[in-house]
């Protein structure tokens, strides 16, 4: 059964209004602006340790706090200001070159907290660390940019479920890893229906409509994904094939203007060395592929990557051979047309902690607001974050 | 009662009947049904699966102990993945029907979590000994509890360095109410709660150097308040009683606010001095509890949704632990709120991908297939090993004896009926059996019709 016999079968009552209002939406999106921005989130989960990732070598506060962690300078891929990457990440390093990549340090908030859960929630919603948000900032992106409910496809989340990042009051992002296979499954659902109810709840017609917005949604997605052709090879992990998703339907032109993707395991209490390094590595592997690909398909200058953590670690490591959860972090910007390439400011300052932490300077709510102006054609009042002005990142 | 009645009844004050139990049911009076669903109420069981730690001071222990902190979070891990599943057994098992549904509600408004699991089974066990006992009690019980003292970081309220947090979240969540209070109360009412500590054993301990003995301005009143003196302060507010019927309101009957029955409701709260069971009687025995736009207009909460199937198929899984994937995808891990303000309710539940997961998911339990259950690996969460396959063991028998001598149609409509909320005649919607099949395919062919539509998800 294709779409329309669905939708004129699930007898819906606001049918006659739902088939324009969803094709209305992705048309907007694409008229609004068809070769606007596109925004790809890199979450690193659990708490990537920064300052082993970008390494202040030059300084020997670093070395006094991490006298069995700490790399050396001739280790490290020098980068500028007394500092270098983590020595697995060739591919970083390359981006850096080419002047894609902006490095901020000190990036954080006020009165930090030191739970994943918690900071996750602070970084996903934007709310201050003394309030709970049942939202997230790019969800409410969606509720303002969004008609109501419509355009699942604007933004998606490779991965099982969706963050709370992509939950508005009203919209919500797609959480996909493969369209292939959410096109089979939702197809095989539809297809197999009840006949329409005669006078359907409010609640029984919303689930209706979820329904057939989502098959809608993914079946455009399923195309995108089918025209778009990868060039690069991408490493065989589960964030390299994300990232290789992400870059097909850049490539095969779907109207999505924001990606999500998670790379997961960076809770290093013990024994950091080797668990930090492999992740690293495979951050980095898919990273450069990815854009090269990018500027192949002279995207570059559309696609900005950001890659975050819900918090660093702490500077000084602990007593087996890893380190605690931290405050203050870097955040990484890539793209074509950034304003500050490089180590965009200070670094890392290890003789003013608070309580053996990084003290931050960077509120994360002005990169959003730079990300929602730049990015997404927003603000970042527009999404309930008062009071954070855009720092510039971008030329 | 109607059918239709019956079902909405049971499935609002409970996770939805037995369907073998639906005959007997149907022929009760309302009143009688209530009656039983009270009285079956008091045959409960405590959550036992935490074993008590030498000391409930985990975070100094953890501090000092560095080298003990990986045993410590493992420990307790494993005890709160056994404590979750022992949760979710009584839901689907337990007689008390009503009390684990209103345990589940209190769990989701006084939303608490801490890594400890003794701490939280503590706090736990006074939630559901006060399910159905009275507000009052149970808001003084709850602010004395440990877990809920370390989860709001009352630990660090201290007269010289007041932390506001617990006494933001009693106002905020608990009481009045956003926009009841000002900056002010919070202050004072913070002044008031510290020094309220917890000892060794997990039990109230009032840290007289830390406790603000000042006299303290709270609404209007002052007087050298303690931390109890606030809380009677606000529960003799009728605001509170105003804020606790909302809640009730949208978790019990519908999510469209209703001014009139919330007001109704507020009354009976505060009137009875805040019997909750008073109150819960009063919901159950209106008659707008019945009103066909309220009933089966529900979106089910996913533990609604697991142990609605559970308890209609006599679901058991060949390991239990399958449990914690499938309430992670579904966005519910009971033991575990998302953040104080609880669950997003209603339709916060489904979004493409969980609606997608939860039309597939009765198919693929009834036919023990294999469904994608590898999850995100989050940090300081009970994650409890992975699993990606479903191995489940189904007793239909009930049901082969139930339709026995059923003509195709009476067949079709009982398992329906009893099983997804009996409106819109699914019954006639879904595609027929077969007049040629064996009792055994025919059932579970309409019961597979039935946990694959959109119509399941609603109660």
């Amino acid at each position: 059964m294709n779409r329309r016999d669905f939708i004129k079968r699930s007898g819906l009552a606001s049918t006659a209004l739902l088939v324009p209002r969803f094709l209305q939406a992705s048309s907007l999106l694409r008229a609004d602006n068809p070769d606007g921005p596109i925004l790809v989130m890199v979450q690193l989960s659990g708490g990537n340790d920064g300052l082993n990732t970008v390494v202040p070598y030059a300084n020997d506060l670093y070395y006094q706090a991490r006298p069995g962690l700490a790399l050396g300078k001739d280790e490290v891929l020098i980068l500028e200001k007394g500092m270098g990457l983590h020595p697995n990440m060739e591919g970083l390093h390359e981006i850096y070159q080419q002047g894609w990549l902006s490095i901020l340090n000190h990036v954080g908030y006020p009165n930090p907290n030191r739970s994943h859960f918690r900071s996750m929630d602070i970084w996903h919603s934007g709310s201050p660390s003394n309030e709970s948000w049942t939202s997230g900032w790019l969800g409410r992106w969606l509720d303002a940019h969004c008609l109501q409910g419509g355009t699942p496809s604007a933004a998606i989340e490779v991965n099982d479920t969706l963050s709370l990042a992509m939950r508005g009051e009203n919209s919500k992002g797609l959480a996909i890893q493969n369209p292939n296979a959410v096109a089979r499954q939702i197809n095989a659902l539809v297809e197999r229906l009840p006949q329409a109810p005669e006078a359907p709840s409010d609640n029984l017609n919303y689930l209706y409509k979820t329904l057939a917005e989502t098959q809608s949604g993914v079946g455009y997605l399923q195309e995108a994904y089918r025209l778009g052709k990868t060039q690069r090879e991408y490493p065989n992990h589960a964030f390299g094939k994300h990232m290789k998703t992400i870059a097909q339907l850049i490539l095969g032109k779907a109207h999505t203007r924001v990606y999500y993707a998670e790379l997961g395991g960076f809770d290093t209490h013990i024994q950091q060395k080797n668990k930090q390094g492999r992740l690293l590595k495979q951050y980095s592997d898919a990273m450069l592929p990815f854009m090269e690909e990018m500027r192949a398909a002279n995207l570059l200058d559309r696609v900005v990557v950001v890659t975050f953590s819900e918090f660093g670690r702490r500077v000084a490591q602990n007593a087996s051979g890893g380190t605690d959860h931290g405050t203050a972090n870097n955040l990484f910007v890539m793209g074509g047309k950034l304003a500050h390439p490089g180590i965009a400011n200070e670094a890392p300052d290890l003789s003013s902690l608070d309580e053996g932490d990084l003290k931050y300077r960077i509120d994360f709510r002005s990169v959003y607001a730079d990300l929602l102006q730049h990015c997404l054609g927003s603000s970042a009042a527009s999404v309930g974050i008062k009071g954070f002005e855009p720092l510039g990142l971008f030329a | 009662m109607t059918l239709q009645e019956t079902l909405h009844l049971f499935w609002r004050a409970g996770f939805g009947p037995d369907p073998t139990q639906v005959p007997r049911l149907v022929q009760l009076t309302r009143a009688e049904a209530v009656d039983l669903l009270f009285q079956d109420a008091q045959d409960y069981s405590p959550m036992d699966r935490a074993e008590m730690p030498a000391s409930m001071r985990w975070r100094k222990q953890m501090r000092n102990n560095p080298e003990d902190k990986k045993a410590v979070r493992k420990f307790n891990l494993e005890q709160l993945g056994d404590m979750n599943i022992q949760a979710l057994n009584e839901f689907a098992f337990s007689r008390a029907q009503l009390r684990e549904k209103m345990f589940l509600f209190w769990h989701d408004h006084f939303a608490c979590f801490v890594p400890f699991a003794y701490m939280l089974q503590l706090h736990i066990n006074k939630l559901k000994a006060e399910a159905l006992g009275n507000y009052r009690t149970m808001l003084h019980t709850v602010a004395k509890d440990a877990a809920m003292l370390e989860f709001l970081n009352n630990t660090q309220n201290r007269s010289r360095n007041p932390n506001e947090n617990f006494a933001r979240e009693v106002l905020e969540l608990y009481t009045l109410g956003i926009g009841q209070y000002t900056e002010q109360d919070i202050k004072e009412a913070a002044r008031a709660f510290t020094g309220w500590n917890y000892d060794d054993a997990g039990a109230f301990w009032l840290v007289e150097r830390w406790h603000d003995t000042g006299t303290k301005t709270f609404r209007g009143k002052s007087g050298a308040f303690g931390g109890e003196d606030i809380l009677n302060t606000v529960l003799d507010d009728p605001a509170t009683a105003a804020f606790l019927a909302k809640k009730l309101y949208a978790w019990f009957v519908s999510e469209q606010p209703h001014t009139e029955r919330e007001k109704e409701i507020a009354e009976v709260l505060y009137s009875s001095g805040y019997a909750i069971d008073q109150t819960m009687r009063h919901i159950f025995m209106s008659d707008w509890f019945y009103d066909p736009k309220v009933m089966g207009n529900r979106i089910k909460s996913p533990a609604d949704l697991l142990t609605g199937f559970r308890r209609q198929v006599g679901l058991t899984f060949k390991d239990e632990q399958v449990l914690f994937a499938l309430q992670r995808i579904l966005g519910q891990t009971v033991g575990h709120p998302p953040n104080v303000a609880g669950w997003k309710d209603g339709r916060a539940w489904i979004d493409a991908s969980t609606l997608v997961f939860r039309m597939r998911l009765g198919e693929a339990l009834l036919s023990n297939s294999d469904l994608e259950l590898q999850t995100r690996d989050l940090p300081e969460q009970p994650s409890y090993g992975k699993l990606d396959k479903l191995q489940t063991e189904l007793s239909l028998q009930h049901f082969y004896e139930l339709c026995a001598g059923l003509s195709d149609t009476e067949l079709t409509e009982f398992i329906c009926g009893v099983t997804a909320v009996p409106q819109n005649k699914l019954h006639s919607r879904i595609r027929p059996v077969q007049a040629a099949w064996p009792l055994e395919k025919k059932v579970q062919h309409v019961l597979l019709e039935t946990v694959r539509s959109p119509e399941y998800q609603l109660c």
